[in-house]
């Protein structure tokens, strides 16, 4: 594979898309190739084209028959990320697929597989492990500076998804059939990810509360606290979903306290940033922020030196079961146990 | 010397949080005064004879024969609150204990009990509740100002720097974070959701070498992880530890945040710290404002003077022995949750022999570490 990889974007619906679209075409490893849009942010997709000076295209196939195309970023509704991903597998690229990696277990092992078989490299994205702040404490856990790991707390908060600026419409994430779950699934499994990356560890067991705590008016979840313990002891804690204010200074609050034996990191933000006010109030704003970028490169280094992305469909799928066994804790009341939960459900 | 409208108070248990936070909340309030202290310790009641005009004592019965006293402030260890209490409340005094109220619910009832029996005022220190930062965002919360409130997160983290053969690791004794630390904690998310819990679930660890040996003996924690419902729907999650790094400090203790349906309140020591002090030799240091880590003085003060008026005009109090005794049964669920690994319901069904069934006494846990690291 040449050195420069050629990324196309299929699906504009996650509002993650516009940055990977902006993210590929600076990257200096990747070229643009082209976004294909066909349902509610075809709109959006077009002007994003055209704006990045690469084509557009109203269905997923016509950009996957273009045979210079090597990698797509799928940036469609999760629930569709599977059909989506036997399209791309037939045309034998290589997949960047945005969180979740689906909404049912059954769907993300059929996705492993198909790409297992079509032999493609898949990864999923998750932020956090490409922002400074949490690979700086990687790096003390791996390197046995911070000792053993305790416990992680941790906390993701955003604004309601269907207030974000810019063209894309978000009204899918409140139907819960496009979404499969809500602001603690939408949000959370960042932190899931995170948790489980630094333990280390698979989750062994999940409690949990998750509901439509904030917004009655809801068919989705918008709010969940779930405390997760790993196989080596480790035990985690996230709550996560839509609880900022529309007054509230930045998008997205998020915090990692960790406790190790040796060490505590408090971690309140997860970029460098600088404050705005104006007369509507004050805006925190990232003036850093490495993780698009770093993703990109780590998986533009897998594809072009032949090894597994650092995020696999596997962690994707892991990291699912976790989301779930927290929903199915919160119906049942009860404590999930992991290896259960793959055998009602997997 | 005490003048005659002066309300006489005889201060029994002069460890730390005696010495450091109610005689010097004492001395501050007019119209009061200390004037017995007692101790089984010899060394300790001269300590805090010598700090104020006050007649030492090392048995309450002296205390309560030789001495006109209208009130008793108990801070003892907690599996003496019953029976220093109630031998009071007997004599007909005024009772102001330190938390918890006791160790078991069955000593809680009977304190309880003797205070309606005897006709006198019975007060259980849960300080959080008089802590002006907690009570102004309370106020904030009663004005509806971040709507009905749904998720409350709570963190109270420290090191306790105590060897491992301290009675604070004993279970025997009632050591353990969740009774200690978890129940201030459990008794604020009641307060301010406003709401009764329904259900507990604790996950806790024993990090520390000294907790890992009292561990053993089962129980015994230094870290846990707790999750709380209430009747409506709240959600409270606390972190409560005793395993930070003893370099983690007063400015960083304790954070709270309440998400509500309109909005959202933050707080952090390390947020709320208008200051940051640098030194050659130890770095950069959030300074220390407060004697106690987990307190202000103020909360305590406030704390006693609703206690006096109470005691002086027959007021009740806004947080009284009962709200002390549901803060006890949810970190006694709290407790038996990280022991079993399982959800506890309430009102609780935790019995004294429930717990006991898991090889574990969970008596005494003296005086609440926040005092030890102050």
């Amino acid at each position: 594979m040449s050195r420069i990889v050629n990324i196309g974007i299929l699906g504009y619906t996650h509002l993650h898309a516009p940055r990977y679209a902006e993210g590929i075409a600076n990257h200096y490893g990747a070229r643009l190739f082209g976004i294909a849009d066909a349902g509610i942010n075809a709109g959006a997709a077009r002007d994003a084209a055209r704006n990045h000076g690469t084509r557009f295209f109203d269905s997923y196939e016509d950009l996957l028959d273009i045979d210079v195309l090597d990698a797509v970023y799928l940036g469609n509704e999760p629930v569709y990320h599977r059909e989506v991903v036997e399209l791309a597998t037939k045309r034998g690229v290589h997949i960047l697929c945005d969180k979740p990696i689906a909404t049912t277990l059954e769907d993300a092992d059929a996705i492993v597989e198909i790409a297992r078989v079509a032999g493609v490299k898949l990864m999923v994205s998750f932020f956090p492990r490409f922002q400074l702040p949490l690979m700086k404490v990687k790096e003390a856990l791996d390197s046995g500076d911070a000792g053993e790991l305790v416990a992680i707390y941790a906390v993701k908060y955003g604004r309601l998804p269907t207030k974000a600026a810019g063209p894309q419409s978000a009204d899918w994430f409140l139907d819960p059939e496009l979404s499969g779950g809500g602001g603690f699934l939408d949000i959370g499994i960042h932190a899931l990810d995170a948790l489980r990356w630094l333990a280390g560890s698979e989750a062994r067991q999940v409690h949990a509360h998750v509901g439509t705590m904030i917004h009655d008016e809801f068919d989705v979840e918008d709010f969940g606290v779930a405390t997760i313990e790993f196989d080596n002891g480790v035990v985690g804690a996230l709550s996560a979903g839509w609880a900022n204010p529309d007054g509230y200074p930045t998008w997205l609050d998020v915090k990692f306290e960790i406790l190790t034996t040796k060490q505590v990191f408090l971690i309140d933000k997860p970029h460098h940033d600088f404050v705005l006010y104006t007369q509507e109030g004050s805006e925190r704003q990232a003036w850093l922020r490495r993780d698009i970028d770093e993703q990109l490169s780590a998986f533009i280094d897998a594809l072009v030196n032949d090894r597994e992305p650092p995020i696999t469909g596997q962690d994707g799928r892991a990291v699912l079961q976790m989301a779930l066994a927290a929903y199915e804790s919160s119906q049942t009341g009860d404590t999930i146990r992991l290896s259960s939960l793959a055998q009602t459900t997997g | 010397m005490p003048e005659d409208q002066d309300l006489r108070v005889a201060l029994v248990g002069c460890g730390n949080i005696g010495l450091k936070a109610h005689l010097p909340a004492y001395a501050r309030i007019p119209d009061v005064v200390v004037v017995a202290v007692c101790d089984t310790d010899e060394r300790l009641v001269a300590a805090a004879a010598e700090l104020t005009e006050a007649v030492p004592y090392t048995d309450l019965a002296d205390v309560l024969s030789k001495e006109d006293v209208d009130i008793v402030d108990i801070c003892t260890p907690p599996s003496t609150h019953a029976k220093l209490s109630i031998q009071a409340m007997e004599a007909e005094r005024h009772v102001l204990c330190e938390k918890p109220i006791a160790h078991t619910l069955e000593d809680a009832d009977a304190m309880i009990e003797s205070a309606r029996v005897n006709g006198v005022k019975l007060m259980i220190g849960q300080t959080r509740r008089f802590d002006h930062r907690y009570v102004a965002m309370k106020e904030q919360i009663d004005a509806g100002r971040v709507g009905q409130p749904v998720f409350i997160r709570r963190a109270e983290r420290q090191f306790l720097p105590c060897p491992a053969d301290a009675w604070y690791w004993d279970p025997a004794l009632g050591g353990g974070v969740i009774l200690d630390i978890g129940i201030h904690v459990l008794d604020l998310f009641r307060w301010m959701f406003g709401q009764e819990p329904v259900e507990v679930r604790a996950v806790a660890k024993a990090v520390h070498q000294a907790a890992q040996k009292a561990a053993q003996k089962a129980g015994s924690f230094d870290y846990a992880m707790i999750t709380c419902k209430f009747a409506d729907g709240g959600i409270g999650f606390a972190e409560t530890s005793w395993a930070h790094p003893s370099t983690f400090g007063s400015g960083l203790y304790a954070s709270l945040d309440v998400v509500g349906t309109q909005g959202k309140l933050e707080y952090s020591d390390r947020g709320t710290n208008p200051m940051l002090v640098f030194d050659e030799e130890s770095g950069a240091e959030f300074p220390r404002y407060f004697a106690l880590m987990s307190s202000t003085e103020h909360a305590f003060e406030a704390q006693i003077v609703h206690f006096l008026d109470s005691v002086r005009n027959g007021s009740s109090f806004a947080v009284d022995a009962h709200d002390a005794r549901v803060a006890l049964s949810m970190a006694l669920a709290a407790q038996q949750s990280a022991m079993t690994d399982q959800v506890v319901t309430l009102p609780a069904t935790v019995a004294h022999e429930d717990i006991s069934q898991e090889n574990v006494t969970l008596t005494a846990i003296a005086s609440s570490s926040e005092e030890i690291s102050a």
